[in-house]
Parts: C-alpha cells; structure tokens; sequence
C-alpha cells in the first residue's frame, strides 16, 4: 500500500519513488514482484500517469525494478537490504519514537553519523 | 404435459420472484445488523453509495440483458423466413448486451481526499473470483464449438440446400430430418459465442480497471463491490452459455432420433425401430439438452439474485468499524 499526498510539498513522482524505494529495501515488495501497471496505479492514487511513469522510470535507473512489454513491470532480484541493518533500522526507529523523534531529526541523526549532516 | 403460460409463469417464478424473495429477506437481515451496529459514518455513507452504484449497474445491465432476449425472440416469433435462427442466437446476444452495457457505464465519482491510497497488486480481470467461475463459462463454451463443428460436419443440405438437416441412409432407405444445427445454425452460434466472450472480457476487464476507492480503510470494501460484480458477470455469461448450449444440444438430438427411428405399419399400428448408435447418442443429447438448458436458468436465477443482493454483500466490514462506534 502507498499514499500520495496532494497537500505534501514534496511532489507525487517522489512520494510515490521513495515509499517504493522504501519497500523494496525492506523486503515488503520481495524479488520478481509484479508491480500494478502505470496506469492502474495512477488511477488508485488519482495522479497523471506521468506522474507513476517518472517514478517508475527512476526506481528503473537506480536498478530497483525492471519493465519488460510481456511481463510488465517487477522488482529485480537481491534488492532488499541485509537483515541485520533492517533490524538495526528498526531498533533505531523505536528508539527515536520513544524519544519523541520527528522523522527529519531521526534522518538528520543518520546523516550526522553517515558524515554527511 | 406442461401448457406454454404455466411453463413461462415457471420460468418467471425461477428468474424473478425467488430472487426477489432472498432479498427481501436479506434486506431485513441487513437493516437489523446495522441497527446493533453502529459503523463509522462516513465510510458506511461510502460503503452505500459504492453498493448503491454497484447494484444499479449489475441489475440495469441484468434487466437490459432479460429485455433483448425478449426483443430478439420476438424477431425470431415474427420472422418465420429465418427458421427459428433468433432464437438460437437470442441468449448469447441478450448477454451481451447486458454486458457491453455494463462494460459502458461510468464508474461512480467519488468525492477525492488530498491523501489516496494504492494497493500494489496488479489487477486482472480474472482477480475477482474463484478459478472455477472463470473456467466453467471456457469449458462449456470449448464443448459446445465442438458440438456444432461436429454437427456440421454430419449435416446435410435441407429442400432449401441450407446445411440444417441430418440424413441416415443405409442399403435400401434413407431418411432426413431438421431443424439439425448444421453450419446454417453453428456458424452464427460460433460467432455469438466469441461476441459472448469478448463482451464477458470487456465487462470484466471495467470491473478490474475501475480505480480502487481512495481510502486505506475501504480496502475491503473495494474487494467486496469487485468480487460480486464479477460473480455477477461470470454467472450471467455462463447462464447464456447453458441456455444455448442446451437448446441446440437438445434440437440435435431431436433430429438425430427422429432419423434412428423407423416406423413400420403393421394393420392399424405402428412398430418402430432404432438404428444404433444413432438412437443411443440421440437420447443422450437430448437428456443432455434438457439438464444444460436447467442449468442455464439456474445461473440465470443466480446471476440475478447475486444482481438484487449486492447491497447486502457490499458493506463497510463491522470488525474495521472504529471501536467507539460499536458501543
């Protein structure tokens, strides 16, 4: 399931790129998965299929899914990030939950230790 | 025997008032259900519009389908010279109908929130149901192509050179009857049964296409108004499909009997005789005829009766419903 919020600054192509991306990553879309067509997925969130096309045609480029004329469009194979970094996420995100963390301040957490903050 | 009006008052009972029955009763189930219940306000107002829609759509399309039927017999009644040929063509045609129509109608608008939610399965037309209703309807319509590319090959031509007859000739006699679904019958039979199909196709792939409704919680909902519109579909295709099928299974076997058996007059009686196989597979296909074609009114009542009840199957899930609002 992904949302598209028409209120959020940031736009549709990437709220619909990165909660892709973000399932991907973590195993909840698995290798081979068929991902809804363009069309059926632009008419669920009520966007242009431009919109689900950039998206897609992004998630192609970073090598996440694949878009074949027979079989439509799947995740590719191995894209799922190591289980113990998952869990690792997931311990951090409880913790940054318990302390009343907003999302931007637990990702500027990570991109501090990352050495990029 | 059965006089026409008490078997056409059967067949009105079958098809209308039993359904209708169901749902009266199931109504007043529904209505006391959601009196103990309370449900979140907006998404049961969703819930009735989208089962409201949904209904109107299935029974316009049902109720469009029953009166072509009846248009295109009464063509069949009217025209003698097309010997009998609406009336094998009427139920697949009516069906489809009924469902181009519903392949037709606009989808219900509704009100769009600024945050829309999207499952990631792939929707098919096929997504909706069990296997089994979708293989039924492509089993018995492979069956019947076969029945009627095997009684055009065993047609012969009738006093108007129309492949419509069967003819059995042995050393000394030969005999012929018809009406027999030769060519004259199955090529057009053929063709409905691929309009038939394509309709069905089309119907469903609406049904599939249609984009989901824009709230998380209305998933189930989503689910629900799909699955019954395709039960719907499939069942009214099928219930043409056995209508068909059985009546032309059954006209063959008319005819094949009538040229198995031979009548020899002996003073003021009559002896008959059958000629075998002939006879044997005469017999079966009109038993077989006879069983498709209830068959066929059994789906239709089905098809129906699933069409009066949507309301009652569509519904916001209680067990999704806010905890508050059940108290």
């Amino acid at each position: 399931m992904i949302t598209v919020d028409a209120d959020s600054p940031v736009p549709p192509f990437e709220q619909i790129r990165s909660q892709l991306t973000d399932q991907i990553r973590a195993g909840e879309l698995g290798s081979g998965q068929r991902l809804p067509s363009i069309r059926q997925l632009a008419g669920d969130l009520r966007v242009a299929t431009g919109t689900v096309a950039r998206a897609y045609t992004e998630l192609e480029a970073a090598g996440l899914i694949e878009t074949n004329r027979a079989t439509g469009t799947r995740v590719c194979d191995d894209q799922e990030v190591n289980s113990a970094v998952q869990r690792a996420a997931s311990r951090f995100v409880k913790s940054a939950r318990s302390n009343s963390l907003a999302l931007d301040d637990a990702l500027s957490a990570i991109r501090s230790e990352w050495g990029i903050g | 025997m059965i006089s026409l009006s008490a078997a056409l008052a059967l067949i009105i009972a079958t098809v209308f008032v039993i359904p209708l029955i169901i749902r009266l009763s199931a109504e007043t189930r529904h209505r006391r259900r959601f009196a103990d219940e309370g449900v979140n306000a907006q998404h049961e107002q969703v819930a009735a519009d989208v089962a409201r829609h949904a209904q109107r759509r299935a029974v316009v399309s049902v109720a469009f389908a029953i009166a072509l039927f009846v248009a295109i017999a009464s063509v069949g009644i009217g025209a003698p010279q097309l010997l009998g040929l609406p009336f094998g063509i009427a139920p697949g045609l009516a069906v489809s109908g009924g469902l181009l129509l519903f392949a037709a109608s606009a989808p219900l608008r509704i009100a769009q929130p600024a945050r829309n939610s999207a499952e990631l399965n792939r929707r098919h037309p096929w997504s909706f149901g069990p296997r089994w209703v979708f293989v039924l309807p492509l089993a018995i319509a492979a069956a019947f192509v076969a029945l009627l590319v095997a009684t055009g090959l065993t047609a012969s031509a009738d006093e108007m050179g129309l492949s419509r007859a069967i003819t059995a000739a042995d050393a000394t006699t030969s005999s012929t009857a018809g009406p027999y679904p030769g060519w004259f019958y199955g090529v057009p039979l053929i063709a409905v049964t691929v309009v038939l199909a394509v309709s069905t196709l089309l119907a469903l792939s609406r049904v599939s296409a249609t984009p989901s409704l824009p709230n998380e919680g209305l998933a189930e909902l989503d689910r629900q108004w799909r699955s019954v519109s395709t039960l719907v579909i499939t069942k009214l295709s099928t219930s043409a499909l056995l209508l068909y099928f059985g009546g032309t299974a059954f006209i063959a076997g008319q005819a094949t009997r009538n040229v198995a058996t031979t009548y020899t007059a002996l003073g003021d009686a009559f002896s008959s005789t059958f000629r075998q196989p002939e006879f044997a597979i005469a017999v079966s296909l009109q038993l077989l005829g006879g069983l498709l074609a209830i068959s066929g009114l059994v789906f239709l009542a089905a098809a129906v009766s699933s069409a009066l009840t949507l309301r009652m199957k569509v519904q916001f899930p209680a067990d999704t419903a806010p905890a508050a609002g059940r108290a």
